[in-house]
This record gives structure tokens, sequence and C-alpha cells, in this order.
């Protein structure tokens, strides 16, 4: 069987999907695997998939979460593409191109201390970094992951939750809490804010809505940390997925094939454009 | 033992006032220990002390039909909690109850107020560290109002 490397990058391949669980009431994963017998592409944390629900259309969902012999992807029911993908059950077959994009960058030697900043769906993307960070946690003094969202009943993956509390720093955030939520209540920069950050030695990835990002990333400066430590997931609609349509313009690059991932130094100045 | 002087001096809030003017401040403080169900402030009633949280943790709430009980800030050490003793009718707009163990310094607002009369300067020193803090939560206030992760 044809690796899919070497087929037609727009003739999508076959998967089937495993299963299919609901994460909340507007977003669910789904464990999805070759239908053909071929090796897994190589997919790297950060990196995304252009997922196909026949009939109905194509959307690039990131990585949520990456094995040897299966992919998650995890999708917000908000358009019709995404919500025809949210209706299928286990068993169904989807087309998939990918992966595309690069992939969140390794830390440097000198880095101690990695932060990893998440809002609502940006948990998805920076899973499967956490899930690394936390496979090489004896190389780095602190790993903190900071999540926010909307309400508590939005919360992504809380089944990872005890593992991530036992071996990192997991920090909680949430715009409005219940009675029942122990976790702090504010936005993100207000716990950025708090940390005793060590800049030399500290590196951060950002994913999250684009003024969340902006403004987590005026805090970590704040904190001294370079602008080039500081990492980035940007969206845009990606339609081709390799830098031919046009469609995921931002500024001089193409998202879908120079990104989703950018420094803070490469891309600052584009943040502050309006309608780019 | 530290005297409430101590405890003010250290807190992030009176970071660069001057220290004569924490002095004359500390003469309004007292220490408090809360634990967590208690109320630092409820929602209608007098606002006649504000609080600087050294440690623990304590929540704003809103009460609203049909939505319940809200929580819409958290506030932990190093923060400050309540401004309505500054302006009339010294009520709290809010309630503020405790979640975890906390110990902060009682300012009494009464004392406070009578101090910044006599002493405009201490006034305004103390009104531009409120300014900034009510900035702050101004700006995180329209950012949770936009819900960006909603969309």
């Amino acid at each position: 069987m044809k690796s899919p490397a070497n087929r037609n990058p727009w003739i999508p391949n076959l998967w089937l999907i495993e299963d299919s669980w609901s994460e909340n009431s507007d977003t669910i994963s789904m464990r999805i695997k070759p239908q053909e017998s071929y090796p897994l592409p190589s997919g790297k944390p950060g990196q995304f998939n252009m997922l196909y629900c026949f009939g109905i259309g194509e959307i690039p969902i990131s990585f949520s979460q990456i094995s040897a012999s299966n992919w998650v992807h995890t999708i917000r029911n908000v358009g019709k593409v995404s919500a025809a993908l949210c209706r299928l059950e286990s068993g169904s077959t989807i087309g998939v191109r990918g992966p595309y994009g690069n992939s969140w960058p390794l830390p440097s030697d000198d880095i101690k201390d990695i932060y990893i900043i998440a809002g609502g769906l940006g948990l998805a993307p920076v899973r499967p970094l956490i899930e690394w960070a936390i496979e090489n946690k004896g190389l780095y003094d602190r790993i903190t992951v900071i999540y926010g969202t909307r309400d508590p009943e939005h919360l992504l993956f809380t089944k990872d939750y005890p593992d991530w509390n036992r071996q990192i720093t997991f920090l909680q955030t949430v715009d409005c809490g219940t009675r029942s939520w122990r976790h702090h209540v504010g936005y993100i920069p207000s716990i950025i804010d708090r940390l005793d950050i060590d800049p030399q030695h500290s590196i951060a990835y950002l994913c999250g809505p684009e003024v969340m990002m902006r403004i987590c990333s005026e805090s970590l400066l704040q904190k001294k940390i370079k602008a080039s430590n500081i990492y980035l997931s940007m969206e845009r609609n990606m339609k081709c997925a390799i830098g031919f349509c046009g469609h995921c313009q931002y500024g001089p690059h193409f998202i879908c094939k120079d990104g989703p991932i950018y420094s803070y130094e490469k891309i600052s100045r584009l943040l502050y454009i309006r309608e780019v | 033992m530290k005297t409430i002087y101590d405890l003010l001096k250290d807190h992030i809030f009176f970071k660069g006032l001057d220290e004569s003017y924490i002095k004359i401040i500390a003469e309004c403080g007292q220490n408090i220990h809360m634990h967590p169900g208690d109320y630092l402030a409820r929602e209608g009633g007098a606002a006649d002390s504000f609080y600087i949280l050294r440690k623990g943790q304590a929540h704003v709430e809103i009460n609203a039909a049909p939505y319940g009980t809200k929580l819409i800030h958290s506030l932990t050490a190093g923060d400050i909690a309540g401004w309505s003793w500054i302006f009339p009718p010294y009520t709290w707009r809010f309630d503020i109850r405790v979640t975890d163990h906390l110990s902060a310094i009682a300012l009494d607002a009464s004392c406070l107020r009578k101090k910044c009369e006599s002493d405009h300067s201490l006034g305004y020193q103390l009104m531009k560290k409120f300014a900034h803090i009510m900035t702050e939560r101004l700006k995180e206030t329209r950012l949770q109002l936009l819900d960006i992760y909603g969309n």
C-alpha cells in the first residue's frame, strides 16, 4: 500500500473513527486510524490535519493526542463541517489530509522552566506538548500549565487533570465560576502576574483566542521573557493547507505552511494590525 | 512578632508608598483570620473596612436570579478586597466570600477616611493605588465580557 506521503496531497486518505466521545456540551474528541494498512505518518505536537466529512466539507483540526497507532482530534461544534464531524459515530469513515504545518519548537538547552498557556479550545493543540513535557519533566525545573476557559462546564480533558496535578503545576481559571469552583476566577494574565518567573531560562507556549495570546504575551514580556522564547499558535481560515490558495495568509505568512506556530518576535507587529 | 506596620510594609499593595504613610495607615489596621464560608462583605451591607489579603483565598460573588450565585473574581495573597468604603453611600456592591483559610489586615474605613481628609497627600497616594487596581479590574472585566473562549 502506498504511503499517504506519496499520494496527491489534494486527495484525502480514508480514516476510521475508532471512538468518539463528548468532552463538554459543544465539543467532542475522536480517535482515528487509517482505514488502509500503512504506517502512520509522523505527527508532531502543534501540527494539524484537514478532516473531511464526506459531502459536507473539510476543516483544519490540530492534534489533541498523538500515539504510535492512532491520533485524537478534538472538535468544537461551531459550523457546518464541525457540526457534521461532531455527529459522526464510531465506525464512520472520514477523509484525512496531513499532517500539515510546523510543530511546537523544543526548548533550547538553556531553558529550565516551561510555561504552557491555553484558553478554551486552545488546550487541544497544546495537549500533546503537555504530554511531551511530562515525559521529559526530568530535564526541567518547572513545568507550569495555565488553562483558562469560560466556566467550569466548558473545561476540556478533565480526566487528565489528576495526572497533570501530580506531575506538573496545573493552574485553572474561568471567567465565571459556580460555588463548587475552588480555583481561580479571572483572566489568565492575573495568574501570570503572580508567577515568580526566571525570564532568562523560561519558554512560553500559547494557544487560544488571539486577544488572549496578545495580552498574555504582554504579561510575559513584562516578566522579561524574551520575545523569541514566546510561541503562539495562530489560526486563520485554512483551505488547501499546502500554501497554494492564500486563504490563511497572515501578512507575509501562509499560516498553513509557515505556521501555525510563530515566535512572538516574528509576528508581534502583525498582532496589532487590524483585519490582517 | 510582626506588627501591622511590618505586615503592610511587606505587602505588594503598599510597595513604593512612603513609610510614614504606611505607619499612619497601620494605625487603622487589625490582623484577622477567617474560615471558608465566612464573608468579608455582603452586598448592601456597610463597607466599614477594606482588606489587605496576606494568605488564603476569597471570591467576589454576585447573586442574580435565575443564574444563582456566580463567582466573578478571585482574591488571593497580594490582593486587596473592597473599595466601596471610599465613596458614599459606603455600602458593598458584591459579596466577598472566603473560600480558603484567610489571613488579612482589616483596615477601618472610617479611621482611614478621616486620615485621608486630614492629609490630602496621603489620600492622593492611596487613591493612585486604588485607581491602578480599578483600571486593571476594569480591563479584566471588559475582556471577560467578550466571552473570548466561547467563539
